[in-house]
């Protein structure tokens, strides 16, 4: 029986291992499970490339500036999501992608509610590796600008 | 004979049964454009059992920039020469397609290696479709070496609604590289256009080769979503020089 825990979303923190800005495919910031030790995290688009000129098995044009996550997820992992929430005034696309990082790996969400709406995907349960994108979708000049992501995470055993 | 293998050459004759069962429902799926990929948009196989599938692909109605309906493989390694073909009827999104700001993605094949620093960084090929005036048009977009790197834009206009389109990538140095298009004519024809750089060859052997390929709608433009959106794009007679067969970490992927 698979018993859920008590508390039923769990806020990971972004612990900024590989550096607070770290946002290429071979160094991407790892989120991990540290429970509620940071809280959601804040951070901006801003002064940052387009590495993943396209995603989704090379289908989808992604222009905008973009920060790059990974996470690792283990067999207790029982689903969850992943949100951005861009600034007022901005757009942002969150694609989760299994590896290995690249444009032409599959992704298994590409979403963007559109202008400062927050945008929510979906993570499946069970062991997966996966890299996260957050990109600004250049509707606006400038295009890129902050936000926050969260992520609500919940364990089996 | 063993009750094991009694049971073993059982179960094995129940599956081949339920596999045929399943054949005989479905329509054959464009080898290997086996997997789908659906985001705000609608990736039908379809088609008469056992006879090759067609694809519908559409967008939803207002959909946002990241709908996409496509099908698409990817190899284990690139290949530096592949020939795709398709048919294509856009005849129910043609009547919208009147301005070239008006465009979708319908097929692109994806280079091996990012080229980070060049004006085509991710692909070999893509082709748009996309309005010109009152006709439909294809964009062919091919990538181009030498410095500064660039990408080779060619528009063909479309005879009418439903076209025959071939292209044949081939990735090398130089000469090497060229990008090959028939438009309603067979491989065996003279082709309808070459794309190698007015003759000096395209010089992609950076790009790495075609390490996969997808058909079907992404990337629409603003102006295509509004005004076409929910409109769908008839692929048939999908075909492929490419016959690699599943790559053994693929079905990982969960497609």
């Amino acid at each position: 029986m698979n018993i859920r825990c008590a508390i039923a979303a769990l806020v990971l923190s972004l612990s900024l291992v590989a550096g607070l800005h770290a946002q290429t495919c071979a160094a991407p910031i790892e989120m991990t499970s540290q429970f509620m030790l940071n809280g959601p995290h804040t951070d901006t688009t801003c002064s940052h490339p387009n590495t993943l000129p396209y995603l989704a098995n090379g289908a989808i044009s992604v222009s905008g500036e973009q920060m790059i996550y990974h996470i690792a997820l283990g067999s207790l992992y029982a689903g969850g999501s992943i949100t951005v929430t861009p600034a007022a005034n901005r757009e942002m696309s969150l694609f989760v992608c299994r590896g290995p990082c690249s444009t032409y790996s599959t992704c298994i969400a590409a979403v963007d509610n559109g202008l400062g709406v927050a945008t929510t995907a979906q993570i499946p349960a069970g062991v997966g590796d996966y890299f996260v994108v957050v990109a600004s979708t250049p509707v606006t000049t400038p295009s890129c600008g902050s936000y926050t992501l969260s992520t609500a995470f919940f364990l089996g055993d | 004979m063993s009750i094991n293998l009694l049971s073993r050459w059982f179960v094995s004759a129940v599956l081949i049964c339920a596999c045929g069962l399943v054949r005989a429902q479905s329509c054959l799926p464009p080898q290997p454009f086996v997997h789908s990929f659906q985001n705000l948009g609608v990736a039908a196989l379809q088609g008469a059992a056992d006879t090759p599938c067609a694809l519908s692909s559409s967008l939803n109605a207002a959909a946002g920039p990241n709908a996409a309906a496509f099908v698409h493989y990817r190899r284990p390694t690139p290949t530096p020469s592949v020939r795709y073909s398709f048919r294509m009827d856009d005849s129910a999104v043609a009547t919208s397609l009147t301005s070239v700001l008006r465009n979708v993605q319908i097929f692109s094949a994806s280079a091996s290696s990012l080229q980070s620093n060049a004006g085509f960084p991710a692909h070999l090929l893509l082709v748009y479709l996309s309005g010109q005036a009152s006709t439909p048009t294809i964009s062919i977009i091919v990538a181009c070496g030498g410095t500064p790197s660039k990408a080779i834009q060619l528009p063909v206009a479309l005879p009418g609604n439903v076209n025959t389109l071939r292209f044949e990538i081939n990735t090398g140095s130089g000469t090497a590289g060229s990008l090959r298009y028939w438009i309603n004519a067979d491989f065996t024809d003279a082709p309808t256009g070459i794309i190698d750089n007015n003759g000096v060859g395209l010089d992609n052997a950076a790009w790495g080769g075609v390490i996969a390929a997808e058909l079907g709608m992404s990337s629409g433009s603003n102006g295509f979503r509004t005004n076409s959106g929910g409109g769908a794009i008839v692929f048939d007679q999908i075909q492929t020089s490419d016959d690699v067969l599943f790559w053994q970490n693929f079905e990982l992927d969960q497609q």
